[in-house]
């Protein structure tokens, strides 16, 4: 099944009919929002549209929403049931996590009653929006960037992404990933042979792990820890899988850090992503003071997006520009 | 001659008779057992492995015998395929379809077939009670068949023979 048929076979049939007959390019399928008794929402290469009977309606254009398709309760519990393959039961880690991983690497985003048990979330009921993004990869997007990272002696610098959010840097950290696996050639025809890769994937955002099988290129030397908190997970990989390289997304926390300094006191590159519009916003973190004041980090990627096109600012340990990329 | 050979057929038809009524009895259990083994397994995945129905099913499906092996495969198979039907439905169809012919009296063929609708929705522990509870109605019903076997069995086969017998001086 590939992806396009996996997102689609998650809608209710009459649904799926209409976005079939729509002859969407799903390469340009961002997510489809459903929410009880209001219209259908998809955004589709960068816009908010509506579905109507025959077609998607720019939502700017749409002046009453009473004539567009509408998502009723009956056909939300339907969709839970296709996201969940009619096993609720079997998402409870992911659904205190406010998502479910699907087959075709596609994440689900679910909101509704949440039900606290011993003051923590236990799961969530009453489903009343959900929210269906289509797993996109770009494979090569970090082709030009892996000239910086890599410091010789077959290994890299310990790298941090910065991105404010939807601006690419998980999109970004997967090629990497990928890249550093497989091996990669730079300029100069050097050829970098592959690393073994641990990666710690919290929220299966990296590898979209289905059944525990990467559902996304992570590289064929990439072992992937699905839905561990980054602390536990980096000490697992470390103890375990003997990793070269750690990989994770969205670090920020007290305890994020201490596993990363543990980690690279372990001999471990490091590379992981952070929430922030530059350097200087990251620097704002407590948490992040240290590795960044002492060059724990020596390669900062920091993503910008202009008119659908990403750029990316390289900087070194010291915060100096070495280089820019598109990517 | 003649006469001795029919009145051997007439005794060996009617106490055959009674054997088949036996042993209606003890398929009818034999199928019970099966069927309760079959919804232990899938409390273990569900409970222990944490697996979605669908792989649960087909797991099971290899470790039990026909034709309960076969539907859960089909069942398992229907669920992946996303129909426009709801999980009790799917199974009811599927359990009616398959066990229509087989030994198992009305009402148990209901109770199997309803069993679906408490299954997929829900927390774990919801799913491992709702089992639990089948699995009461399941053990009820092999010791209710257990009793009716000892009572019922040598019942059969002594009135089976002794009819056959009965027919044979009526007719002599």
């Amino acid at each position: 099944m590939d992806k396009r048929e996996s997102y689609f076979s998650l809608l209710p049939h009459n649904i799926r009919e209409i976005l079939v007959h729509c002859t969407l390019d799903f390469e340009k399928l961002q997510e489809i929002r459903l929410r009880c008794n209001m219209p259908i929402i998809i955004e589709y290469d960068n816009r908010e549209y509506f579905l109507s009977k025959n077609k998607i309606e720019d939502s700017d254009k749409v002046f009453s929403t009473d004539c567009v398709i509408h998502i009723h309760e009956k056909e939300l519990r339907q969709t839970i049931d296709y996201v969940s393959n009619y096993s609720l039961y079997a998402y409870e880690e992911q659904l205190r996590q406010g998502f479910i991983s699907v087959r075709g690497g596609h994440r689900v985003g679910i909101c509704g009653e949440v039900v606290i048990s011993d003051g923590k979330i236990k799961t969530i009921k009453n489903i009343a929006s959900i929210n269906i993004r289509a797993a996109h990869e770009i494979i090569g997007c970090s082709d030009n960037i892996m000239k910086y990272l890599y410091s010789g002696n077959r290994t890299i610098y310990n790298t941090l992404i910065v991105s404010p959010p939807m601006f690419g840097k998980t999109t970004l950290l997967r090629d990497i990933i990928r890249n550093l696996s497989n091996g990669y050639t730079i300029c100069g025809g050097s050829r970098i042979p592959g690393l073994k890769v641990g990666v710690v994937d919290e929220r299966c955002e990296l590898s979209a792990s289905y059944n525990g099988i990467p559902q996304n290129n992570l590289g064929i030397r990439s072992d992937v820890l699905s839905l561990a908190s980054k602390d536990n997970g980096i000490m697992m990989l470390i103890r375990t899988m003997s990793p070269e390289v750690i990989a994770a997304d969205e670090i920020g926390s007290k305890t994020d850090s201490d596993a990363i300094i543990y980690s690279i006191n372990c001999g471990c590159k490091m590379i992981a992503t952070i929430h922030g519009d530059s350097i200087n916003d990251v620097l704002l973190k407590e948490s992040m003071k240290k590795l960044i004041s002492e060059k724990i980090f020596r390669r900062f990627i920091v993503l910008q997006n202009s008119n659908s096109v990403r750029k990316v600012q390289i900087y070194n340990e010291n915060l100096n520009n070495i280089g820019y990329e598109l990517c | 001659m003649l006469k001795i050979i029919g009145s051997l057929i007439v005794i060996f038809s009617s106490t055959g008779i009674g054997l088949k009524l036996c042993s209606k009895l003890y398929q009818q259990n034999n199928e019970l057992m099966s069927i309760k083994k079959s919804i232990i397994y899938l409390r273990g995945e569900i409970e222990y492995n944490i697996t979605n129905l669908s792989d649960a099913l087909y797991d099971i499906s290899d470790k039990i015998a026909e034709p309960l092996g076969s539907t859960y495969r089909i069942i398992a198979h229907e669920i992946q395929e996303k129909p426009d039907k709801t999980l009790g439905e799917i199974w009811k169809q599927n359990i009616l379809n398959n066990f229509r012919p087989c030994i198992l009296n009305v009402n148990q063929i209901e109770r199997f077939s309803d069993f679906g609708k408490s299954l997929g929705f829900l927390d774990k522990s919801m799913q491992v009670n709702n089992i639990n509870l089948f699995l009461i109605y399941l053990d009820d019903e092999i010791n209710e068949n257990l009793t009716k076997q000892k009572t019922n069995c040598k019942l059969y086969k002594y009135l089976g023979f002794m009819g056959g017998l009965l027919i044979v001086l009526i007719f002599i």
